[in-house]
Parts: structure tokens; sequence; C-alpha cells
């Protein structure tokens, strides 16, 4: 088979998986060419409008796993390839050098066994890092059951390390990937996560910044909408997971009907893309606007309103909390803004100490005023031209007061990192 | 007063320090040659060691890291190549020194937006083209050499040309910019990375009747990006969004004619 084929057979095979990022990166050593941009690099964007920032690839399709959702599982009749590492190498290299990408990012069906797939994989890597010299990105997805000696090279070797949960509940893990046990999956995270937590100590006062071990940390995926799980019992999973787990990103990824089973949607289905949208913008709030999951979602209202943004949601629930003053409120209430985000709330600040903020140079310092202007006064006055009532004011917040649903709800990921979204 | 200035950063930055020493603000500056007719035009040569002077004016008053960082944001307006950004300039430093702060961070008032956005707008323009620049490999002058076309709307190349000298020291390398008719070349030999001005189509470095139009990764890159796509979740508006057509002219996954020259 030509290695164009395999490219090709293999590229598909792994673009469900949604990560693209090649930022977090800093302080490894680079090789003899290459390096790492800590905010990343967007290289194309393919048709469904997604950044194409890795060289994405499967080692090979060859799985001897049988998960219910994933087009390589072993029952399904697929055209099947797999890479040798030196071709794998040196493709990454080849694309690299004409700038096409800023690195790889290597996963792989379950070919023969765990320890088997993984040893492919990290000679890929080897052969990148010792004998090409690579400095660039590397992200590479651990196999769940493989050794902790592997697990810990694969550290050692790649940027970023991720093993994905799939599954938000114990029971659609049982039900959709029988293969797969909860231990398989969290083992290894906790091994990486105390893996780099040693490195970081081990490293001098002066060098902290210079992470050996996975220098951009780990990351995950979860499945939305294959089982019958909540986004209150998927937040709360992400939350642990920053939490405790201490992953840098949370991937949700819309299932796509490509399996026909009675325990799955039906293959007529829609991706559920919106509800991703959410659930992304959910994820925002966690990590960098200190809220908790539950805030966002509860007992009583387990799903995120698919009609407003969470912050928008959660402001409406707290209409006693507003309205705040631009010249007076702290960093982290007005996070809580609808309409401002980390970037203009760190202005606001910054502003502040030099001068007071007037109410016509609001919109200059990046506050969205269409959904601010509600939830602030400045200088004494309240910033929107009238009160509105509660059921109004949902109205105007909503999509359906004119925004662009369907291009709103695929962002870029990495654009998602590199600009504020104002949320 | 109408100043006229040369045509580069130097000479706008000489045109802040005139209206700062004279205390006078002129009302218009000109770059280049061309004077309005019938206008009184006031010639002012470009002061050696400007930058400098300005740095060290700016650092007596809010310290040398803001000084820097003021420097800086002035650059890449001016390379963003808006129109007025001369007096937007003067009126950025006046502010720091009124401040006594960066301005940067007082994007509520205009005088500082003016250079903000247009600083911003050349940055997030520079750090694309490090993403959708492409290189072509050619070996037909004899050492493999890799080479690459833009004609971006801001003056990017004296912004990204570190990254790809650090980037891709190993390789020797020439980005040209169409637009400007200048490049910037990379030798791997001895690590040296220069600007050249490309004065005519028979310059040595306007290479593009040595250089093949075609690059064996280009379709083997296309196919892939291809087969990455997911059909369901097909969204050419947000493509569009993301990569405007303009951008895509250089990129060889967007050729067209890729299968014909295979
Ligand atoms: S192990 Fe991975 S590749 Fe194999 S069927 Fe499960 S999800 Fe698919």
């Amino acid at each position: 088979m030509l290695i164009s084929d395999k490219l090709n057979i293999l590229g598909e095979s792994a673009r469900y998986d949604v990560s693209c990022s090649s930022s977090g990166s800093t302080g490894r050593d680079s090789g003899s060419f290459g390096s790492a941009a800590v905010s990343g690099i967007c290289h194309s964007w393919t048709e469904d409008g997604r950044c194409v920032s890795l060289l994405k690839v499967l080692m090979t399709n060859h799985c001897e796993y049988d998960c219910l959702y994933c087009i390589n599982r072993r029952s399904n009749d697929h055209v099947r390839a797999i890479f040798e590492p030196e071709e794998l190498a040196d493709l990454t290299i080849s694309f690299y050098r004409r700038n096409m990408i800023e690195g790889l990012f290597l996963s792989s069906a379950v070919w023969r066994s765990p320890d088997q797939t993984m040893e492919r994989m990290i000679r890929t890597l080897e052969l990148l890092r010792d004998h090409h010299g690579f400095g660039g990105y590397i992200h590479a997805k651990a196999i769940p059951g493989a050794s902790s000696t592997l697990i810990h090279r694969m550290g050692m070797l790649a940027d970023r390390v991720s093993i994905n949960v799939e599954q938000a509940t114990t029971a659609g893990l049982k039900l959709l990937a029988p293969d797969k046990s909860v231990h398989s999956l969290a083992q290894p995270m906790l091994q990486l996560r105390d893996g780099r937590q040693e490195y970081k100590e081990l490293m001098p006062r002066s060098q902290v910044k210079k992470q050996v071990f996975m220098p951009a940390g780990q990351s995950t995926q979860i499945i939305i909408g294959a089982s019958s799980e909540n986004d209150k019992q998927i937040l709360r999973m992400s939350q642990k997971l920053y939490d405790d787990y201490q992953l840098k990103r949370v991937y949700y990824s819309a299932y796509i009907p490509i399996n026909s089973n009675p325990l799955l949607p039906s293959i007529w289905s829609a991706p559920p893309l919106l509800r991703e949208h959410r659930l992304y913008q959910a994820d925002w709030l966690l990590r960098f606007y200190k809220f908790k999951s539950d805030e966002l979602v509860s007992d009583a209202n387990p799903e995120l309103d698919l009609e407003l943004d969470p912050k928008c949601a959660w402001a409406l629930q707290h209409l006693d909390f507003f309205p705040v003053d631009i010249n007076r409120a702290d960093y982290q209430t007005l996070l809580r803004v609808p309409g401002i985000g980390t970037i203009s709330a760190r202005r606001i600040m910054a502003a502040r100490r030099s001068h007071s903020l007037r109410p016509e140079n609001l919109s200059g310092i990046g506050i969205v005023l269409k959904r601010a202007s509600w939830f602030i006064t400045c200088q004494g006055k309240y910033v929107a031209p009238f009160y509105p009532e509660a059921s109004k004011l949902r109205f105007l917040l909503s999509d359906k007061a004119g925004r662009k649903r369907q291009d709103v709800r695929q962002i870029s990921l990495e654009e998602l990192q590199y600009h504020d979204t104002a949320n | 007063m109408i100043l006229r200035i040369e045509d580069s950063f130097e000479g706008i930055l000489t045109a802040a320090a005139w209206s700062l020493r004279n205390n006078q603000v002129p009302d218009a500056v000109i770059r280049g040659s061309d004077c309005p007719l019938l206008m009184d035009c006031h010639m002012l040569s470009t002061e050696d060691d400007i930058t400098d002077k300005h740095f060290r004016y700016l650092s007596r008053i809010i310290g040398d890291k803001a000084a820097a960082d003021v420097i800086f944001e002035l650059r890449c307006a001016f390379l963003a190549e808006t129109p007025g950004i001369e007096l937007a300039v003067l009126e950025y430093i006046k502010l720091a020194v009124r401040l006594k702060l960066d301005p940067s961070s007082c994007e509520d008032l205009p005088e500082a937006r003016a250079i903000t956005t247009a600083a911003r707008r050349c940055l997030r323009m520079s750090h694309s083209y490090k993403g959708i620049l492409r290189f072509r490999k050619t070996s037909n002058i004899g050492v493999d050499l890799y080479f690459a076309d833009i004609d971006s709307d801001c003056n990017v190349l004296p912004l990204i040309a570190d990254h790809f000298a650090d980037r891709f020291r190993d390789q020797n390398f020439i980005i040209r910019d169409l637009k400007r008719n200048n490049a910037v070349c990379h030798e791997a030999a001895d690590g040296k990375t220069y600007f050249v001005k490309l004065e005519s189509s028979n310059d040595p470095l306007a290479l593009s009747v040595a250089l093949p139009g075609y690059d064996q990764m280009d379709k083997i890159w296309q196919d892939y990006l291809k087969h990455l796509s997911i059909p369901e979740r097909e969204n050419r508006n947000l493509q569009r969004s993301n990569l405007p057509h303009k951008y895509r002219k250089h990129m060889t996954e967007f050729s067209l004619d890729l299968r014909d020259q295979a």
C-alpha cells in the first residue's frame, strides 16, 4: 500500500478526535530544528471549519476492541492500514519542513495488545526526537491498559499526552466500550499527573518553566450524545478532571452516528452540535472564570440551556447579583458579567489604575455592550437604555435575538485560545 | 505646518521628536517625496539613533520595560500600514508621558486605541502567517531550498522572520513578500538571516523562473486534508470566516491545479 493511501485511511480514521491544539508547551529543549509556540498555531482549516494544527493520524486502525460508537471497532468491515514508524516519522518531517503543521498528533487503535501498540508509537516518537532532532510539538494518545513504563516513556517524548475517557458515566463506558475499564483509564492519568509533578519539583527554581515531562500537560475527550448522560454528569466529571487529575483540557465531541446499534442513537440522528458548543462555553467558565459546575447545572436543571450561553443563563438566575459598577467591581465580579471576557476584564482593571472609565468608552475596551449593558453601571449610571423585565431580558440575550447559531457552534478551538471570547 | 518625512518608522519617530521639542503639533505629516501643491512643507531628515532617543526619553518617565513595550507597540502599528498613523504615534507618546505609563493599558481612550488596534491587527496577522505560509522545496539549484510567497495586508515579514529562522535553523529558505518586493533569506550553513530588496525580475532572488510551481508533498497534503474533514459537520462558512479566500492564494492545499501538475 502506498504511504499516501495509508495516510488517507489513517487520517480519516483519526478525524473524530477533536483535539487540535498545539498550545501550552513551554521550555522543552528544542532539537536541531523545530519549535513549539506557546499560544499554538493553526495551519489550515478543513471543510468542516476545524483548525488543522497537527498531523492528526492513527498509527493503525486495526483494533482488537469493539467500542460501539467507533468507526474502527473490530466488528466493522472497514479498510485497515498500519504505518511503519519510519514512514510516519518521515511524513511528519516532510510536512513540518514545509510549514504545513506544528507537529504530530498520534493516536491509535489497539493493535494486537496495548503494549505492542504503544511500543510502535513510541518508536515513531523516538525516531522524531532522537534521530531527526525534531523539536516541534507532539501530542500522543496513551493506550488504556499499557504498562506504566511505556506510559512514562511517552510522557518523556511528547509535549502532551491524552487518554480519552469517552463516556461520562461508568454505566455508559460498560455499555459502549466493554473492553475498557474505569481503572485502565484513570490509572495512567494519575500516573501522568504524578510524573509531571515529580519532574516539576526536581527542576531547580531558576528553571521551573523548563518542563521535560509532558510540558503541555494532559487532555481527554468525552463523546456527547452516544449514551444517556446529562450535562450535569459531564460537567461534574470535567470539574473533577481539572481539579483532581490536573488536566489542561477536556474536549467534547458530538457523537456522529456511524454505526447502527439499538444501544446508540439512530443512524439518521443529527450530531448534537449546539449542545457540544454549550458544553465548550461552560467548560471555558470552569477553567478561566472560576465557575463551579454546580453553578451552571443542578439536579433541578441538569441540562444546559440551549438558547442561552451558560454565563447569560447564570446571570438570569442571579439578577440580584447585578448591576455591578465597572469602576468599582473586582476582577472576579467583572468576569461574572455577560459580555465581559478575561481580556476586557483585565483591560478594565488596567485602565482604572490611571483614570475612571466613562460610559461612552466602554465598547472601545472590548466589552460586548449588547450583552453587558443590562448588567452594569458606570459613573453612577445604568448603561442600558432601560431596565428590562426578566422575560424580555432572556429574549434579548438568547440566540433568537439574531446571533448566527450555525457559525458560532463550531468555533475553532485554537482561535478560542488566541482571542478572547468576551463571554 | 506640514512635515515631510522619510517613509520609515524612524522617519515617523523623527517627526514625533520634532513635535515634542517644538511643543507644536503639525497639521499633517507626509511620508515620501510628494508634497501637496502650493503647501509649505517642512522637510525633516531622519535623525540617527532616533529609536534609542525615544526609548531613553520614555524610560526615564515610565521605566525600561514599559518604554520597550511602547516602542514595540508603535513599530507594530507602523507595520500595520494603517493610513494616518503618523500623528497617532505622536499622540501615543504624549499620552505615555502624561499618564506616566504604557498607554496600551488605556484602550478606552481614543489616542491609545488608534495605536493598539493597528498593532493588534498586525500582530494577529503575523501570527496567522506563521501558520498559513507554505514552503515548497526544490533541489533544482544544487542545494535544498525552501521558498514561500506572501502578499499580506500588513507588513508582517519583519515580525515573522525570526520565528522561521529559529524554527527552520538548519534549512535554507527564502520568503518573498510579493506586495512589497522584498524577501527574507536564511542560510543554514552559517545561520545568517537577512532582508533583501527585490529590485526587478532579473534579481537573482526573483526566482520564479527557476523554481517549480509544484512540490510532491503538495498533493499528499491536499488529499490528506480532504480525508480529515468530517462530512456530517461540513461548514464552509466557518472555514471561510477562519480563513478568508484572500489568504488562500499561496496555500498549496487550495491550488486547484495540483492534479494536472502531478
Ligand atoms: S479501542 Fe479505540 S479504536 Fe478501538 S474500537 Fe475502541 S475507540 Fe475505537
